[in-house]
């Protein structure tokens, strides 16, 4: 060993290794590097370094084969991968099944509960005909009300309707044109208006059975069907009521789902 | 990611800079399976080297929070940790099967693509040597030394991990500790060689 290096150089030496010299120390240090007994340190730190960075890995692969040991289950394998494939498709089916239950329950009772009633609407709901006065051909109407029975007999809902609405807000309110009235806006769908005017016309007795069985058409569409039992037994205690085989089918459909 | 689960990262960072094994073990065992099943899946690989592959993922993710002072994770220790283990798995040269997931590492491996493929520590006899001297070096020589020229420590810290006076303490037991290590290297390994 010859000369023993002063601290600056050992310092200068460490800023090296740490590459955090400056340009000025730089110089020096490549100056000092011309000197053997500094190149030697250099290069002794450097395997130093080298022989720490080793030490290091080995200790670190021992502390993961620590790890290692104290896991009980196995790295997964490809097989495992399609196992949680197959398991992540079969679950991915479940809960598109179920979402899809859930949500045709959920549609159907609540956002459209009258969707399982109006089956019985489409099937058991015609325009009552028109008996007030039927339509001769070509013949002109000579008043409002022929007129509008002509609409009517025509299936012009909406014409015939506004001639109604006219009577209906002068003085001749009588049971059959609220009754007509009542049946135009349920042909066009105006169920709420079409109930108000049903419920009206029976105060008259000449509509009212035919009235009871609108209305309880639409109490069942509008999935109230106890209402529409009652209503229907109200209108089969009459004597030869209008409907009267419908209502009794109706009436016996709707106990059996009840 | 949620700050909470953030500040949890950074805190699991900061005991495993800290020699924290258990931080390590947690950090180990919580992305092995996830890790080992996203490479079966998206590169054509050996299964009998994903383990190690991990493992030199974990070697690469410590080392680089140890020896980087400044070590700031921008991204989860998963994202990271997947992101190294891609650029490895293709610099190994293992073709890769599928795309389809790569997009949301890729914007970190810029960071991490000069990180250097790990692979065994090839010691020259001289350093071989060295590794012996420090392993007879006493424990309080071998941490300093390790803490400076490793971890890259400076010799405040040092002082406060260790609980040195001050840090001229530190700074001259440091040189002593070097001189000592030369000193068993030269005696009784160097001569021999010689």
């Amino acid at each position: 060993m010859g000369r023993e290096l002063n601290i600056e150089e050992l310092e200068l030496i460490d800023a090296f290794l740490l590459k955090k010299l400056n340009k000025e120390q730089q110089l020096i240090f490549d100056q000092k590097m011309q000197d053997p007994i500094f190149k030697e340190e250099v290069t002794f730190k450097q395997n130093t370094l080298k022989a720490f960075e080793a030490k290091e890995d080995i200790s670190l692969k021992n502390q993961l084969r620590e790890f290692e040991k104290n896991i009980k289950d196995i790295p997964p394998n490809r097989e495992m991968l399609h196992t949680k494939n197959r398991i992540k498709y079969i679950l991915a089916i479940i809960i598109f099944t179920i979402l899809t239950l859930l949500s045709y329950l959920i549609y159907s009772h609540y956002i459209n509960p009258s969707q399982t009633q109006k089956d019985y609407f489409a099937e058991y709901y015609t325009p009552y005909d028109n008996v007030v006065q039927p339509s001769v051909r070509n013949h002109t109407p000579t008043d409002k009300i022929e007129e509008a029975f002509l609409f009517y007999d025509q299936a012009k809902y909406l014409e015939a309707e506004f001639i109604f609405e006219k009577f209906l807000e002068g003085d001749t309110v009588n049971a059959q044109t609220l009754f007509y009235t009542a049946m135009c806006e349920l042909s066009q769908g105006k169920i709420n208006e079409a109930e108000v005017h049903l419920q009206n016309s029976l105060t008259f007795s000449s509509f009212k059975p035919h009235s009871l069985w609108y209305l309880a058409l639409i109490e069942i569409k509008n999935k109230n069907n106890q209402s529409g039992i009652d209503l229907l037994e109200e209108l089969l205690k009459n004597e030869n009521p209008p409907f009267k085989k419908k209502a009794i089918q109706l009436l016996e459909e709707l106990k059996k789902k009840n | 990611m949620a700050n909470n689960a953030r500040l949890k990262e950074h805190q699991l960072i900061a005991s495993i800079r800290n020699g924290d094994k258990d931080a390590l073990g947690k950090v180990y065992k919580s992305y092995r399976n996830p890790f080992i099943l996203w490479a079966l899946k998206y590169f054509n690989i050996q299964e009998s080297d994903v383990l190690d592959i991990y493992q030199d993922v974990i070697i690469i993710f410590i080392k680089k929070i140890n020896t980087e002072e400044d070590f700031i994770l921008n991204c989860s220790i998963k994202t990271f940790l997947f992101a190294i283990g891609k650029n490895l798995i293709l610099k190994k040269g293992h073709q890769q099967s599928k795309l389809k997931l790569y997009g949301e590492h890729d914007e970190f491996i810029s960071d991490i693509i000069n990180y250097d493929v790990i692979k065994e520590i090839e010691l020259n006899e001289e350093q071989k040597d060295i590794l012996k001297a420090i392993n007879e070096l006493g424990k309080k020589c071998q941490q300093i030394l390790f803490l400076f020229y490793y971890r890259r420590f400076s010799i405040e810290s040092i002082k406060n991990k260790l609980g040195y006076k001050n840090v001229d303490v530190v700074r001259t037991q440091k040189v002593r500790c070097m001189k000592s290590l030369k000193s068993i290297f030269l005696n009784k390994y160097k001569d021999i060689i010689d």
